[in-house]
Order: C-alpha cells, then structure tokens, then sequence
C-alpha cells in the first residue's frame, strides 16, 4: 500500500516535470489555464448575460476549479492504460493503480490551484468558511470514489472501443453547461429539475462550492452521488477485472 | 512428491489474442456482419490468434534456459506470461520466486526525464520503494558508465545509452529469475561482456536466466536447456545443443520450401 503512493508520487512527479520542464512560467501554467478561461467565463455570464450572483468570481472559481479536476480526470481516463502502460508492462500489479494515478494527479493540480481561490475570497467581502472545513474529507472521499469508479470504467471501455474518448470528451462539455458552475441551480427551471438532477456533477459541484465558499454544507446533497458512486463502483469492479486485468494485450 | 525444484511449471497453457483488437463503436453497433454457415470459421479465425499452446514446459531453478524461436512464434508471449503480466487464457503457470525482464526496449523510461529520475520511476515501476531505490542508485550509475549523462533528458540518449541504463537498473533489483529479450546485442562489445559477467555471476549465485533469442549461437554459449518454439507449439525441450538442432533443422527446411 505504502509503495501504491510512493509509485504515484514519482509518477506525479513525472507529469508534472513532463508538462513543465524547460517552460519559463512552469508551475504557473496549471493555474493560468482555468484563469484566463475564469476571466472569459466572467466577462461573459457576469457582465454580458448579467447572472444575478453576488461575488460572482468567487462564485465562479469554487465551481470551475472542482470542475476542471473531475473533468480533466475522465478526458485522461480515456487514455489512461497507454499514458501508464509501462506500469503494467514491468511488472504483476492490479490494474485499479492507473485510474488511480489519474484522478490522483489532477487533484493535486485541483489543490495547487486552491490558493487562488483563497487569495480571491480574501480580498472579497466573504469570510472564509474555516467551519466547514472539517467536511473536506468526506466531500473529497465522496468525489475519490466517483471519480474511481467512472476514470476506470471509461479507461477499461476505450481500450474495447478506440473512439469512447471522443464521445466521453463531447459528454464532459455537455456536462459542463449541464451543471451549476457558470449559472447558481435556482436558476433552473422547476419543470427541468428532475432531469436537471440526473447529472451527479450537479450535487457534487454545489458540495465543492459550499465547502470553499459559502460554508453552510447541505449534507442531503451527498446521497444521490454516493449512492450512484457504489453502484459505479461493482460495475468498476468487472471492468478492471474483465478488461483491465487483461489490459497489456489491448494496449 | 517432485524432488525437481522448479522455478516455473506450467500445464496445458493457452494464450489467445483477440486479433481484430480494439474495434470502434460505430462498428460495434452499424457495421456488425451476422455470422452465418458460410463464414464462420473465417469469422473465428479473424477474431482469434492461438498465440501458445503449450502442454507442459518446466523451468529448473538455477537453470540457463534459452527460447528459440521465429518471428512471432510466441517468445514474447511466454515471456510475458512467465513475468506475469500476460494472464493465460486456459491452463496453468506458476512461477515459484520473483521474476524480473525486460520486455521492451526503454519501457519505463520517459524523454524528458534525466537519467537519473528515469532510474528513481523505473525502480518504483519495477516494486522497489523510494528509499532503497536511493540507496541502489549509485552503484547503478557506476555499473553504467554513463556518467555526466546521467542528468540531462533521455531523449538526448542513443538508443544504446537507454539499453544500458534499462539493463543496469534490472541488474540491481533483487530476483530469483532474471528473464532477457535479445535486447544485450545493441549494447557495446565492452558492454556486453560485462553483461555477460553480471548474468555468469547471477547464475553460479543460484539464480534462473530465462534468455529470448534468434541467434542459435549466443544460446549455445549461453544456456545449458531450452526450448524450441514454433507457432506457439513446443517443438523441442531439453538440452540446448538438440533445442538448436531443431530450430536449424526447422530453418534448412524453410529455406528449402522456399526456394522449390
């Protein structure tokens, strides 16, 4: 278990020197993508479509920021087992390491770009929410195991079928504007909800906003995901053991 | 009870690939052609390659063991399967001990990693933790002689440099059976022996060599049994001199059928 992080640091490590070695901004880099995007995002829906929201960068950044690491998570997932195959190619290993990896490394790329949003809130008028804090653990355990159970479910498929990664990327852009991160949920229409509700990125979004953000935590929230994240999860479970134990003669 | 000890056993072992691979979901769904009287051993035989088949094959610990064979005649298969990062598909192998191989030339290895962090990840890869892997690094930068290189990109290795490096690191993780794919022949002369002096003294240290090749000679030199592949079938197990006699054989009677 121990050598399980250990492999995941040095290959964190690895993307992380990968993507920003030789580059004058480095590290910067991560952060700048999803600003500028931020930036465009607020000129956009805050003074062109006028979105009723207060704070509204605040309000923008705790969606996008827990966005782009679920998002950027399943778009890798897709190509998962090549980016680590030689993981699997060196030696006897379970094959659940390579969703692992991937969800592992774009959330710390998630936390490394928090202290913005902590920078943002503190030169807004909004307190910091330390009292709800103490939920960061359930709400990242809860958003670990969803994202576990569909990264590894998506990494399995595409090795089957070579364009699930086209679909999957279309899906998560639909995702994108399906779920509260530009616009607040009470915006949706009553006759819509129900299907609204559908998308787990929906509850999972507002958990993420309320913890960084507005600090009252609406645990109700977590159960659809959790309860859609254990069934993910056995379906999970046969693909890894089905596909992914047999992943090297599909690389 | 077997007085034999053996490294690996394996028992009526098949290994199918699925030859058609990844298919897209478009032909999943649209281009789906029924599968009828006519076709369908065409059919069974486009979706499946029988790539070993293999009623029993043992390994000896403390053995030189070479595989011969033709181009896909399934070496790298039963490597793979011997490593254990190929499942079979029926039968049984079981390997009694840690097994380490090179299967690929640099797999492991990242471009823009230095030689040494390029060590550090391929150490992980390969199971070993971060702090013996540091311990580990220094005689692995000896044993390669590369020196200075060892700290700029890989990228800016030639292809040799990277078989150097791949084989320094595996030379220095602790095993019982140390299994090698004709890879050593890139290396330099100089290289080379001091390869074959690491695998000399692994071997008189009790350790098992299982050595992929084509060339009949460098098995002769090398190995004391082996075995003959042909179309994933066992042409030949025993001793090394009747394994390559076979394959000579096998190889005369080609060039004959091809010249008629």
């Amino acid at each position: 278990m121990r050598h399980f992080f250990e492999l995941t640091f040095l290959m964190m490590r690895r993307d992380m020197i990968v993507r920003y070695r030789g580059t004058i901004l480095g590290y910067i880099w991560s952060v700048l993508n999803p600003l500028v995007f931020a930036m465009v995002y607020f000129v956009a829906f805050k003074h062109i479509l006028r979105i009723p929201v207060e704070n509204y960068a605040v309000f923008l950044l705790t969606g996008l920021f827990p966005w782009l690491w679920m998002s950027n998570a399943l778009n890798n997932g897709t190509k998962g087992f090549e980016t680590y195959q030689a993981v699997l190619k060196s030696r006897v290993v379970n094959p659940v390491i390579i969703p692992f990896f991937v969800v592992i490394i774009e959330f710390v790329n998630f936390l490394f770009s928090l202290p913005v949003v902590f920078v943002l809130v503190a030169f807004s008028s909004v307190p910091i929410p330390f009292s709800g804090f103490i939920y960061f653990p359930l709400i990242f355990l809860l958003t670990l195991l969803f994202l576990l159970s569909t990264v590894s479910i998506v990494a399995c498929l595409s090795l089957v079928f070579r364009d699930l990664g086209h679909l999957i990327q279309l899906l998560v852009q639909m995702l994108f504007f399906l779920s509260p991160i530009i616009y607040p949920v009470d915006l949706v229409p009553d006759s819509l909800k129900s299907i609204y509700h559908v998308n787990p990125f929906v509850d999972l979004i507002q958990l993420w906003r309320q913890l960084l953000y507005t600090g009252d935590i609406q645990l109700e929230l977590a159960v659809y995901p959790f309860i859609l994240s254990c069934v993910l999860c056995v379906v999970s479970y046969f693909c890894l053991k089905i596909i992914g134990n047999r992943a090297v003669q599909w690389i | 009870m077997d007085m034999t000890d053996n490294i690996i056993e394996i028992s009526d072992l098949v290994k199918i690939y699925p030859t058609f691979n990844r298919s897209s979901i478009k032909d999943f769904f649209i281009n789906r052609q029924p599968v009828t009287g006519e076709n369908v051993e065409d059919k069974l035989q486009f979706y499946r390659k029988v790539a070993l088949d293999l009623h029993s094959l043992n390994v000896v610990r403390g053995s030189k063991f070479g595989i011969l064979g033709h181009n896909g005649s399934g070496k790298s298969t039963l490597l793979s399967l011997m490593l254990g990062i190929l499942k079979p598909d029926h039968g049984f192998i079981k390997v009694n001990g840690r097994s380490v191989g090179l299967l690929e030339m640099g797999s492991g290895f990242h471009p823009e990693l230095s030689g040494n962090e390029n060590v550090m990840l391929y150490l992980s890869i390969l199971g070993i933790s971060i702090s013996d892997a540091r311990a580990l690094l220094p005689s692995i930068v000896t044993f390669c002689e590369l020196g200075k290189a060892m700290s700029s990109p890989l990228r800016t290795y030639s292809s040799g440099m990277v078989i150097r490096l791949a084989f320094s690191v595996l030379c220095h993780v602790p095993t019982d059976m140390f299994l090698v794919d004709e890879v050593l022949a890139v290396g330099d002369y100089s290289f080379q022996v001091k390869c074959m002096d690491f695998m000399a003294k692994f071997s008189s240290g009790g350790g098992t060599i299982v050595f992929v090749s084509q060339d009949p000679s460098t098995l002769l030199n090398m190995c004391d049994t082996g075995l003959c592949l042909h179309e994933g079938k066992a042409k030949a197990v025993g001793p090394i001199y009747e394994v390559v006699e076979t394959y000579i054989e096998a190889m005369e009677k080609i060039k004959k059928d091809a010249s008629t």
